[in-house]
């Protein structure tokens, strides 16, 4: 017996799903960045994104369970290290294959998600994992607020402010978004698309390592969960437009209301097929997403 | 090549085909993003990230990794060794379970040689070939037919209803008996004509049943009068089996159900313990794997709310490990399912034996119940006196092995090739360890009722 929810709910319990839905909404919206970054200056669909996270979790971990320190010092270790495989690999594999060879660009990233999630369950195994964080929640009439996904948006907020900041406001990153608005005039006019190219990927990387680090406040996990993240993430980017910033963050609060909302009111697993309903619906009445346009990033 | 290979090359085709869409400056279309979106989450799922259903060497009764098993006949016309298949996932999301599965079967297997082998066949070896079925049903059909290619004389598996139900279509089909250790969906017998099929396990129906039984018996000793129920199951063949068994189970009795949510893989539960605490049943049923009931009950200690009875049925993640991760509020929780019976001597040695042979956790309720599956089958070549499928099925139809590690009566089977006495016991969590409460004979300690409503 499937059971659907009364439309009309309490003012608390409203409350209580739209916070949830903010939570998760700045998660989904928080993986896809680095996704949607990278494609706007690169043209590269990098499926190596889900990887990517899984091994900020892992960092998070082995520093929380490990060694048995704060699991905030592993969010920026998560970072620097993702940054480090992520201008490793677009170096050494990416790069030498050209700009003509996308279809092959993206066999390699396949490539890397299949050795990495290799890799980790090797060396963790396939066991859930959960931090023991200790983190409660605060309550306000009736409205929870788990602590875990608090410091989670509130981390994520920060870092894509930053982002958004070194974007628009240092030389670099005009840089990147002229090499993301046209590489060619951007080589033309004295830019480094390479050292772009290297920067970026680096940038995405670490954004999916911060991401990945971030989800361990938020939920179990095991060498799989990245998938599911990564299906979300495409979701989410084409939905608020590729390569745009704005629509990432816009896509992933709206994808994560749909979950949130769909799991409260629809029985089984129907909220699924609602967020590829809407998803649907926004590219018939806007083919190139919530935010996508010729100017990108 | 792999199958989980042959995926990947497939997988990127599209991609390929797109990249001749491309804009002429360079730029790939949405076309291309979203070809690449949709290959990339086929990929993803395909579980193709693991090796070929590689064997370990353990010199204890698994074969090694390239040979073939010779079956060959001595003097007395007997076989040297007698070769069992063990199709589970050894990597994938479910793969730390497979690997434990498959070492209670080598170690059935190992007991047995160290003992002699199979008597009644002059003393010949019990094998045990593995097959990786990576939670894919297409390649669980084609391990097991590799299988029995390779020699097997009898099958068990796979901990995945759908991975079981091609096994069996195939091992159906080849003539070679394949006895389910894990997988729970009762449609897999219930549904199907097999005359090669057999499962050791209570079906969904059956735990279902004594989960109701369990669960009315224990809240009668308890003082709890439950009325309403909230339903959570992972929404995949397994959890829909047993959401739908608990359908079956409550109906003529006074518990309603009231509500009933589920939870995919990689997500998270906020939303399902919302609508709970909405409807406030009085007890909640999970059936889910690991991740999705540390969820659960993280998501219930975050929004502040917990049950009168939280009662898992036939679920994963009710173990000691999970029991420090969950917090002390899971102490005095219920959970029903097969379990091994420590008030045996038996029992107790051999999951000791498990421990220290493999290095890992206490034997589980599965972990068990794939032992004594193997037991089983090494019982059908004890009796049969051959490797013969066909001796060995009719052996199986009437065989009855009581001197097993369940807590279970002697098994046989029915014939549909179900357990004909399947039992799930009652478990309550008392000082973060599950101990068996119900029934009586098996009960390992006695329940305590104020632990139950506690919260």
């Amino acid at each position: 017996m499937l059971t659907l929810q009364p439309l009309l709910v309490g003012p608390a319990v409203f409350a209580q799903l739209l916070v949830l839905g903010v939570l998760l909404g700045s998660i989904y919206a928080f993986v896809s960045l680095g996704l949607t970054i990278i494609f706007g200056v690169m043209e590269v669909v990098n499926v190596a994104h889900g990887a990517f996270t899984v091994v900020g979790m892992y960092v998070v971990w082995l520093v929380a369970a490990r060694l048995e320190l704060s699991p905030f010092l592993g969010i920026p270790l998560a970072a620097v290290l993702l940054f480090g495989i992520g201008v490793l690999m677009q170096r050494t594999t990416l790069a030498p294959l050209g700009e003509e060879a996308q279809g092959n660009k993206f066999l390699v990233t396949v490539a890397f998600l299949i050795i990495i999630i290799a890799l980790v369950e090797m060396t963790f195994t396939a066991t859930p994992r959960q931090l023991s964080t200790g983190f409660g929640s605060w309550g306000f009439a009736d409205v929870y607020v788990p602590e875990g996904e608090l410091y989670a948006l509130l981390v994520a907020a920060a870092t894509s402010a930053v982002v958004w900041t070194f974007l628009h406001r240092t030389h670099t990153g005009r840089a990147i978004r002229g090499t993301a608005d046209n590489r060619q005039n951007a080589a033309y006019v004295g830019i480094d698309v390479r050292r772009i190219d290297y920067l970026t990927f680096g940038l995405g990387a670490a954004l999916a390592g911060l991401a990945g680090a971030l989800i361990t406040f938020v939920q179990p996990f095991d060498p799989y969960l990245g998938n599911a993240y990564l299906t979300v993430a495409f979701v989410v980017v084409v939905l608020g437009g590729l390569g745009s910033i704005r629509g990432a963050v816009l896509g992933g609060l709206l994808v994560g209301m749909i979950r949130v909302f769909g799991a409260f009111y629809l029985p089984g697993s129907y909220y699924n097929v609602l967020i590829l309903l809407v998803f649907i619906a926004v590219l018939l009445v806007k083919p190139t997403g919530l935010f996508g346009g010729p100017t990108r990033a | 090549m792999s199958d989980g290979d042959s995926k990947q090359t497939e997988g990127a085709q599209p991609v390929s085909d797109s990249d001749a869409s491309a804009r002429p400056d360079g730029r790939r279309s949405r076309r291309a993003f979203l070809a690449a979106g949709a290959t990339a989450s086929l990929v993803t799922f395909a579980g193709c990230t693991g090796g070929g259903g590689t064997e370990t060497p353990a010199g204890d009764g698994t074969e090694s990794p390239t040979e073939t098993p010779t079956v060959t006949s001595t003097s007395t016309d007997y076989p040297d060794e007698v070769v069992i298949g063990s199709v589970h996932p050894f990597t994938g999301s479910t793969s730390y379970v497979g690997d434990r599965l498959h070492k209670a079967i080598r170690l059935a297997a190992t007991i047995k040689n160290e003992d002699g082998g199979i008597q009644s066949m002059d003393g010949a070896e019990v094998k045990v070939l593995k097959g990786d079925h990576k939670n894919d049903p297409a390649i669980g059909g084609e391990v097991t037919g590799e299988l029995i290619d390779r020699g097997a004389d009898i099958l068990t598996g796979t901990y995945s209803s759908p991975v079981t139900n091609a096994a069996t279509r195939v091992a159906e089909s080849e003539g070679v008996p394949f006895v389910i250790d894990i997988s729970v969906a009762a449609s897999l017998l219930q549904e199907r004509e097999l005359e090669y099929v057999y499962r050791a396990q209570p079906n969904s129906w059956s735990q279902s049943t004594h989960h109701v039984e369990g669960l009315t018996a224990v809240a009668d000793q308890a003082g709890l009068d439950i009325e309403t129920v909230g339903l959570f199951y992972v929404d995949t063949t397994y959890g829909q089996a047993i959401r739908d068994g608990l359908e079956r189970a409550t109906e003529g009795t006074n518990m309603e159900i009231v509500e009933t949510a589920s939870i995919g893989f990689g997500e998270t539960a906020d939303s399902q313990v919302t609508r709970f605490r909405q409807t406030d049943p009085d007890a909640i049923f999970p059936t889910v794997f690991t991740n999705q009931m540390l969820e659960l009950v993280k998501a219930m200690q975050d929004q502040n709310y917990w049950p009168d009875v939280f009662a898992a049925c036939a679920s994963g993640g009710m173990y000691t490990e999970n029991f420090q991760k969950m917090g002390d509020v899971i102490n005095g929780a219920l959970s029903s399912g097969y379990q091994i019976d420590l008030t045996q001597a038996k029992a107790r040695r051999i999951n000791e034996r498990y421990m220290k042979t493999f290095d890992t956790p206490a034997m589980k309720g599965n972990i068990g119940m794939a032992y004594t599956t193997a037991e089983v089958l090494i019982e059908a070549f004890e009796q049969a006196g051959s490797a013969d499928p066909e001796v060995l099925r009719r052996t199986l139809d009437d065989i009855t092995v009581d001197e097993h590690i369940m807590a279970m009566p002697p098994i046989s089977f029915t014939d549909r090739g179900e357990n004909a006495n399947p039992l799930s016991v009652m478990n309550q969590i008392q000082d973060m360890e599950a101990q068996v409460v119900y029934p009586e004979q098996y009960a390992t300690v006695e329940v305590q009722p104020e632990l139950i409503g506690r919260n």
